[in-house]
C-alpha cells in the first residue's frame, strides 16, 4: 500500500525555532576516527582546476532539510566498490576487414552482435551500416551461412534508430547468431560495404550463455588525486579454472587522459597512481581491462570496465561537533575546514537505540551552504519521528561531506559519532 | 485495487480532500520541446488526467534530458517547470508520473534536497513518485552504446555518440550514484516521498499479435533484439532488476493484464496503464 509522508507539514516551522535561537546550549564531542572503507582527507588541498562552474541563484541560500525513516529500515553503510561481471568483447576493425574476414572467438553459440560505425561529431554516419542482410559467416567446419540463415534475430539499423535513438548511434546495427553457427571459431564476412573510404567499425560480441565471465573492482569508488588505485581482476567460471594468456588495461579521465594499469606477474591485479593535477570534466572515470584467457582449447575473450570518481580534498570535517536538543529537533553542528570558497554540503542518518538495545535509523539530514575558505560550520537538523521509542545514545552514521558545486564526495564514514545528548 | 487504496486513503486522511491535486509528466533520455505528442501521446496524457477534479491541473515536462541528472538543463529545468506549475496553479498534492531516466531525475531532486532552494518547496508538495519503467540501476544497454562509440585516441572516447545521459546510466555508473548521492535503493536510507514503480518484464513483435502494435510495431522490433542484451525478465532496454531497484515495486505489467509492457509501451496508452494511473490521481 501507498503511504505519503506528513513531516513535510513541520519541517519548515523547526528551522525557525532552530533561526530564533531557541536551542539549548549543546555539548562538545570530537568526530571517532575513520575505519577502513571510510573516504576522508588528511588535510584539505586548493583545487588545482581553475574555476568551480557558475552556481545558479538558487543554489546560494543555506538550505536545511530532513525526514524521518522507518526504524525497521536495513541500512548498510558500507557501500562496497561496484564488482563488473562481463561476457563481452569489442574489437575495432577496418571496413576492408569485412572483406577478409574477422575472426571471432566464441565460448559459445548465439551470442550476439553489435556493429557500430565510427564518426566524429561533426561528421554524417551516412550509409555505413553494416546491414545483417550482408553478412556471411563461416564456422569452424566450413559451412557458410549467407545473410538471415545465419542469424536468429535481427535488427537493421532502421530499427534500432525507431526503438532506441537516444541510446545508439545512427547505422548501428545488431543479431543474434543462429545456434547452427556453433561456437569457438567463427569468420565474419560483411557484402556489398562501402570501401569508397578506409573507416573503422567497433564490432561488441555479447556470449549471453556464456559461463565464463570476467570479474573486475577496484578497492574503493572514490579516491582523492595522486592517490593509488588498486584494480582486481577475477575469471568467473562454472566450467573450471580458465588460463589467462593477457591482461592489459587504462584508467582514463573524463577529460580523456589515459593511463596505463601495471598487472603483476600473476595476472589478476593492477595498481595505478592517480595524477596530482585533474581536469574541469565533468563524470567519472572509466577503469576498463581486456583480457584473453583459455580454457582448454576454447580461446576466452573478455573487456570489463566500472567507474570511479576522483576529486580533490578540497574541505574536510575538522574532527569538532557540538550536539544540542530541543524536544524533537536534535542538531549536530560540524566543524568544516575548507581550502576554498564554494557550497559544501552534510548529510548523515542518525540511528537511536531502541528499547532492546539496538541501533534503529531515525532520521536522515542534510545541509548546504556557500562557504569561504578557512573554519566553518555546517548544522544538521534532525527531526526525530514523533512515534519512536528510540532514543539516546545517538550515532551519526552515514556522515558525509560534499562539495556541491565541483560535484565531489570528499568524506564518508559508516560511523561518524556516538554521543547521549543528555549525558555531558 | 488503486482505486480501492486510493478511496481508503482520502477516508483516512481527509486533508487530502481539501487538497488542491495535480500531476506531472516527466519524460525519459532526450531533449523534449513537445513531449505531450512527441514522447507521451496526447491519448496518454489526457486519459490520465480524467482522473483529476481539475483536469487542467496537469503539466507536461519540456526538458533536455541528455544531459547528467544533476546538470541545470536537467533537474534545474525539472524544478524550474514542476515549480512554476505548483505556484500558478495552487497545487498542494502532486503527484509524478516520470518515465525512464526520468526517474533518476527525480529522484536526484528527491535525494538531493540541499542543491537548489526550489526542490524543499517541490518535495513538500509531492504525494508521490509513479515510476514508470525506471532506469534506476543502469542497463547493460548503456555500456553497450557507450563502448560502441569510443575512439581509441587520447580523448576520443569523450567525442562519441553517447550522451551525457547515456553515459550516466551505464551499470556501474549508476552504482556509483545510488551508493554516493542517490537514496532508495537496496541498503540506502529510503527517499522522502513514496518512489512506486511499475516494471515492464517482456517485449512481444509478432506482426500476427495486435497487442505488438500498441506503441508502435517497428518500435518493438528494435527493442525485441535488444532484449537479448539483457536478462529475461526485462522490457528491451531495462532489467526488471533496473526497474525495480529504487523505491518499491507498485506492479508489474503481467499484474494488470496478460501483455507484457515494452520500454516504449510503458509510456504510451497501452493495456489499461493509463486507467490505473488516473485512478491513482
Amino acid at each position: 500500500m501507498k503511504s505519503q509522508p506528513f513531516q513535510n507539514l513541520v519541517r519548515w516551522s523547526t528551522s525557525l525555532l532552530l533561526t530564533a535561537g531557541l536551542l539549548t546550549a549543546g555539548e562538545d564531542h570530537n568526530l571517532l576516527p575513520p575505519n577502513q572503507g571510510d573516504v576522508a582527507a588528511t588535510a584539505v588541498t586548493r583545487q588545482t582546476w581553475k574555476a568551480a562552474p557558475a552556481l545558479p541563484p538558487t543554489a546560494r541560500e543555506k538550505v536545511h532539510f530532513s525526514w524521518p525513516l522507518a526504524a525497521d529500515e536495513s541500512i548498510d553503510t558500507q557501500q562496497p566498490s561496484h564488482q563488473t561481471r562481463s561476457k563481452s568483447y569489442r574489437m575495432l576493425v577496418e571496413s576492408a576487414d569485412f572483406e577478409k574476414g574477422i575472426a571471432l572467438p566464441l565460448e559459445t553459440s548465439r551470442p550476439l552482435i553489435k556493429i557500430s560505425p565510427q564518426f566524429s561529431a561533426d561528421q554524417l554516419p551516412g550509409n555505413y551500416a553494416v546491414q545483417p542482410q550482408d553478412l556471411m559467416l563461416v564456422n569452424k567446419s566450413g559451412q557458410v551461412f549467407r545473410g538471415a540463415a545465419g542469424l536468429d534475430q535481427l535488427a537493421a539499423a532502421e530499427d534500432l534508430q525507431r526503438a532506441h535513438k537516444n541510446h545508439f548511434s545512427p547505422a548501428t546495427t545488431i543479431f543474434k547468431l543462429a545456434n547452427a553457427v556453433g561456437h569457438q571459431s567463427v569468420y565474419l564476412f560483411a557484402e556489398n560495404l562501402d570501401q569508397g573510404e578506409p573507416r573503422r567499425y567497433v564490432i561488441q560480441v555479447f556470449e549471453k550463455h556464456a559461463q565464463i565471465a570476467l570479474g573486475l573492482q577496484s578497492n574503493s569508488d572514490t579516491y582523492f588525486a595522486g592517490e593509488d588505485i588498486l584494480v582486481n581482476t577475477t575469471w568467473i567460471s562454472e566450467l573450471g579454472k580458465v588460463e589467462t594468456q593477457s591482461m592489459s588495461g587504462a584508467l582514463i579521465a573524463p577529460d580523456g587522459r589515459r593511463f596505463d594499469l601495471n598487472f603483476d606477474r600473476g595476472l589478476q591485479s593492477a595498481r595505478v597512481r592517480l595524477p596530482q593535477t585533474l581536469g574541469a570534466a565533468a563524470g567519472l572515470w572509466r577503469v576498463e581491462v581486456q583480457a584473453v584467457g583459455r580454457d582448454g582449447d576454447t580461446l576466452i575473450r573478455r573487456d570489463a570496465a566500472t567507474a570511479i570518481a576522483v576529486g580533490e580534498a578540497g574541505a574536510r570535517f575538522s574532527g569538532d561537533v557540538v550536539v544540542a536538543r530541543d524536544g524533537d529537533l536534535l542538531v549536530a553542528d560540524l566543524g568544516i575546514e575548507t581550502a576554498g570558497p564554494g557550497r559544501y554540503e552534510a548529510r548523515a542518518v542518525l540511528f537511536g537505540t531502541d528499547a532492546e538495545g539496538g541501533m534503529v535509523p531515525l532520521a536522515v539530514a542534510h545541509v548546504a551552504d556557500l562557504l569561504d575558505q578557512g573554519k566553518q560550520r555546517l548544522d544538521l537538523q534532525f527531526e526525530l519521528p514523533a512515534a519512536t521509542d528510540a532514543g539516546a545514545p545517538y550515532e551519526l552514521r552515514d556522515l558525509r561531506l560534499i562539495h556541491q558545486n565541483a560535484g565531489k564526495l570528499l568524506h564518508r564514514q559508516g560511523v561518524g559519532l556516538r554521543f547521549d545528548p543528555d549525558q555531558p | 485495487m488503486s482505486r480501492l487504496i486510493g478511496s481508503c486513503f482520502l477516508f483516512l486522511f481527509p486533508a487530502l480532500l481539501l487538497a488542491n491535486t495535480g500531476v506531472a509528466f516527466v519524460h525519459g533520455t532526450g531533449k523534449q520541446t513537445d513531449a505531450r505528442n512527441d514522447y507521451w501521446t496526447g491519448a496518454m496524457v489526457d486519459s490520465v488526467r480524467q482522473g483529476l477534479s481539475n483536469s487542467s491541473n496537469y503539466t507536461v515536462i519540456n526538458c533536455d534530458f541528455e544531459q547528467f541528472m544533476w546538470d541545470s538543463d536537467a533537474a534545474g529545468c525539472l524544478a524550474g517547470q514542476l515549480l512554476s506549475f505548483i505556484n500558478n496553479r495552487n497545487i498542494t498534492d502532486l503527484v509524478v508520473i516520470t518515465h525512464s531516466n526520468g526517474g533518476n531525475v527525480m529522484r536526484w531532486i528527491l535525494s538531493n534536497p540541499t542543491t537548489d532552494s526550489r526542490f524543499p518547496q517541490i518535495i513538500s508538495k509531492i504525494r508521490w513518485v509513479n515510476a514508470l519503467a525506471a532506469s534506476s540501476l543502469g542497463t547493460p544497454l548503456a555500456d553497450a552504446a557507450t563502448e560502441g562509440n569510443i575512439f581509441e585516441q587520447a580523448v576520443g572516447w569523450l567525442l562519441g555518440y553517447a550522451s551525457d545521459a547515456v553515459k550516466q546510466q551505464q551499470v556501474s555508473w549508476m552504482a556509483y550514484y545510488n551508493s554516493n548521492y542517490l537514496y532508495g535503493t537496496s541498503g540506502r536510507p529510503s527517499l522522502p516521498v513514496g518512489f512506486y514503480n511499475v516494471v515492464g518484464s517482456d517485449v512481444d513483435s509478432s506482426p500476427f499479435d495486435s497487442d505488438s502494435y500498441c506503441g508502435g510495431y517497428t518500435l518493438n522490433v528494435g527493442l525485441e533484439v535488444t532484449q537479448e542484451w539483457l536478462d529475461n525478465c526485462s522490457d528491451g532496454f531495462l532489467n526488471c532488476t533496473s526497474q525495480a531497484g529504487a523505491g518499491s515495486v507498485w506492479f508489474y505489467d503481467t499484474q494488470l493484464s496478460n501483455e507484457p509492457l515494452s520500454h516504449n509501451q510503458s509510456r504510451r496508452k497501452c493495456f489499461g496503464l493509463d486507467v490505473v494511473l488516473r485512478n491513482d490521481l
